[in-house]
């Protein structure tokens, strides 16, 4: 997947039929991480601390929702993805890269957080097996298209 | 003669010298080896309006030194960073000032 043109708030991203399947499956994955996993403060001294959190995890589970329903409803199939001749024009705005972006991000911390949240700087702490070879694979696949989309949204200057 | 009317106090409301609106609440980034540093850059700047400079430091901050305070705000705003920045899933938290 690589930028293909930019102007203003609109992107065209050129995909393989591959690459757009897997981006797709990817997505599919979303949300990975469970809303409480966050938490609001590492205090106990934070004032109407379990109402707080209460209502953080809420309105995290709201913003997933609205993502999961943009997801089926506008980000699958033409106009979206654009038949060309090697595969596909993906056209995106910024707004919806920035969701992308998030959603892509999800789907790696919550790979890494079923690893059961390894140290990724030791290679020796992240074992392929069986049962973690498809997290593995989760996790670094949607870094490579958050990288992609943060390169793109960042533009030719550095 | 005017009666003379004196305030009602309910004993059970707890009075704080921290208000809501005072600028007690620190917005604190802390460290995580899974969001890659291109995106936590990325999503300073986006929450906060930051130039990629002040971003990038902050970044590398909280590698280095395993976190960064980000603001320092009242109680509703510190929480609306917070909110924002999990929402991208960044390891964040609030914390009274000390």
């Amino acid at each position: 997947m690589k930028l293909v043109k930019s102007r203003d708030a609109d992107y065209v991203f050129a995909l393989t039929a591959q690459e757009k399947d897997l981006m797709l499956k990817l997505l599919g994955y979303f949300p990975q991480v469970p809303a409480a996993h966050h938490r609001l403060s590492k205090s106990a001294d934070a004032p109407r601390t379990r109402e707080n959190q209460r209502l953080l995890e809420e309105s995290l589970k709201a913003h997933r929702s609205q993502d999961r329903e943009w997801l089926a409803s506008s980000f699958q199939g033409p106009p979206r993805f654009e038949p060309v001749e090697r595969g596909f024009h993906l056209r995106l705005k910024r707004d919806e890269m920035e969701r992308l972006l998030q959603m892509f991000n999800d789907v790696r911390v919550g790979s890494w957080l079923a690893l059961k949240s390894p140290d990724l700087a030791e290679k020796k702490n992240l074992k392929a097996t069986r049962l973690t070879t498809p997290f593995i694979q989760r996790m670094e696949l949607a870094g490579i298209f958050e990288m992609i989309l943060l390169r793109a949204l960042r533009g030719p200057n550095p | 003669m005017e009666p003379v009317v004196t305030p009602e106090i309910d004993p059970a409301r707890k009075t704080d010298s921290r208000t809501d609106f005072e600028p007690g609440y620190l917005v604190i980034c802390w460290d995580d080896p899974i969001n890659l540093m291109e995106y936590v850059t990325h999503v300073f700047q986006k929450v906060f309006g930051w130039e990629r400079t002040r971003a990038e430091k902050h970044m590398l901050e909280v590698h280095e030194k395993g976190k960064s305070v980000l603001a320092r705000e009242s109680m509703e705003r510190a929480e609306f960073y917070v909110h924002q920045l999990q929402q991208y899933n960044l390891h964040a938290t609030m914390e009274p000032t000390p």
